[in-house]
């Protein structure tokens, strides 16, 4: 008994112990410091007060949960307000004191999160404040970009003939930065939107059909290019967006017969599973390729690895595809090497295994 | 085809003049008046002189929105079956959809580039004036103080 005492006085982890009722019964040093009050003080109140109001029934939900005996041992996030009015965001792990069988009170260890938790809104914030920003900077840019691009095919249109052969090349110029411009622009809307659409968390779709609205919106250059799919018959349903996630294959698809090799393009889709009811996707291609060294950078907004004359586009593709997987809670990679085609894999999350 | 009255809203100077030269290329026959902003907009559509064929309305507008300027014109029995297309840049999913359910009769996306514009416009206007039939009031010239000034 000595030394169970010992062990929880002087541990480093904050720990209480809590009657059925919610008094509280015993609180080590580490959780003195970590409420801000005195062990006297504790010993006094009962742990409900210590609780904020809207995590209260979380934790009633986990004392009938031990009291019913479904369960040993539970985790918790709660948060305490200290005497000092601060907030102490904890992880709290809950397990049941018994005797004869039955339960008699709760431990519960506190791990201090609050830094963790601050880090996580303010990133949340940011993000939220950062798609914001994109998106009313990308539509306020296109109105003067309205008149800048009007004007300039205007004065092309009703002058060229006025000027000589290096004033009307100067003028294209004009009018190809305009266009050039016009495609970032609505680039940077379409990749935030691709984070604002609300996506249902309940909706379920058969990757096939995704993969096959991919290949669709892509036909022109498929058949140009006569690119060769080979695609499982046996498709897991998963959750998520279809539209978006269709998104994702296309803006891959499309990079496989943008950045072909001579010869045939082949492009094959794999469906692996993974861990969590994920399943990875992978897209391979027997393209150019890339170096390993880039494979953060691929995913930048308007990042591209060759000049604009060489490959056309504006490099936000893969960066669109990223934020969506991320959205759905997944992940995405790549696998490749200079001349030796690139793969792709992302995960999803997975409804039914096929 | 007779002349056709055409009724622009547009803040944007820069817009309202390209608009106006891109209307003048298609050689499209027509009469353009100029509201630069929303309550300017339906105090011309009030007047008793003028009835425009067609309304080009931009959204993003001062003192009274393009999208209240549309909704008072679809309530009025009046105005109602004047064609309004909105012209803007937005393309908020929101917007679009906005002002389809408040009987937008188009949803146009101000088109990048001089021909584009002309194109454009010139598609809309052959549209209504040519293919669709509208009810048989005819535009009516103004006598009086232009609407222009009325915006004022």
């Amino acid at each position: 008994m000595e030394t169970l005492r010992a062990a929880f006085d002087d541990s480093f982890v904050a720990q209480l112990i809590v009657s059925k009722t919610g008094q509280i019964i015993e609180a080590n040093h580490q959780a003195c410091q970590a409420l801000n009050h005195t062990r006297e003080e504790l010993l006094r109140l009962s742990h409900n007060d210590l609780v904020v109001s809207d995590d209260l029934e979380m934790f009633t939900d986990t004392i009938d949960k031990f009291e019913s005996g479904r369960t040993q041992n539970y985790r918790i996030e709660l948060r305490y307000l200290r005497s000092d009015r601060k907030f102490l965001w904890a992880s709290v792990s809950v397990s049941a004191v018994r005797k004869e069988g039955r339960m008699t009170a709760l431990l519960l260890q506190l791990q201090d999160i609050s830094e963790q938790k601050r880090a996580e809104a303010a990133l949340q914030q940011n993000n939220h404040d950062l798609e914001q920003f994109v998106y009313i900077a990308s539509h306020d840019l296109r109105e003067p970009l309205t008149a800048i691009a009007g004007f300039s095919t205007l004065l092309k249109r009703r002058y060229s003939g006025h000027l000589n052969e290096e004033g009307n090349k100067f003028l294209q110029e004009i009018v190809e930065t305009t266009k050039r411009m016009e495609t970032k622009i609505d680039d940077l809307l379409a990749f935030s939107r691709a984070g604002r659409t609300p996506t249902s968390k309940e909706a379920t779709f058969p990757l096939g059909l995704a993969i096959e609205e991919a290949r669709r919106s892509l036909v022109r250059s498929i058949e140009e290019a006569h690119v060769i799919f080979t695609i499982p018959s046996d498709l897991p349903t998963v959750y998520g967006d279809r539209s978006l996630i269709a998104q994702v294959f296309q803006n891959l698809f499309s990079n496989s017969i943008k950045y072909r090799n001579l010869g045939t393009p082949r492009i094959v889709v794999t469906v692996n599973p993974g861990e969590d009811n994920c399943c990875i996707v992978s897209v391979q291609d027997n393209g150019i390729g890339f170096d390993m060294r880039h494979k953060d950078r691929i995913f930048g907004v308007f990042q591209r690895l060759y000049t604009i004359e060489q490959y056309p586009g504006t490099g936000i593709g893969l960066a669109i595809a990223k934020k969506i997987v991320e959205r759905h809670q997944g992940r995405i990679w790549p696998e490749s090497a200079p001349g030796k085609g690139s793969t792709f894999f992302f995960t999803l999350p997975v409804a039914t295994q096929s | 085809m007779t002349e056709v009255h055409i009724l622009l809203v547009e803040d944007s100077h820069q817009d309202a003049l390209l608009i106006r030269e891109a209307l003048r290329d298609t050689g499209l026959e027509h009469k353009l008046t100029t509201a630069t902003d929303g309550e300017g907009a339906l105090q011309i559509l009030y007047s008793a002189e003028y009835r425009p064929n067609i309304v080009f309305l931009d959204l993003n507008l001062p003192k009274i929105s393009g999208l209240e300027v549309l909704k008072e014109m679809k309530r009025d029995s009046g105005l109602r079956s004047i064609p309004v297309i909105i012209l803007t840049n937005s393309m908020s999913e929101d917007d679009v959809v906005t002002a389809y359910a408040n009987h937008c009769n188009a949803y146009v996306r101000k088109p990048l580039g001089f021909e584009r514009l002309m194109t454009s416009l010139n598609h809309i206007c052959q549209f209504w004036f040519d293919t669709a039939t509208l009810p048989k009031h005819r535009a009516t010239t103004f006598t009086s103080s232009p609407p222009e000034t009325l915006a004022l």
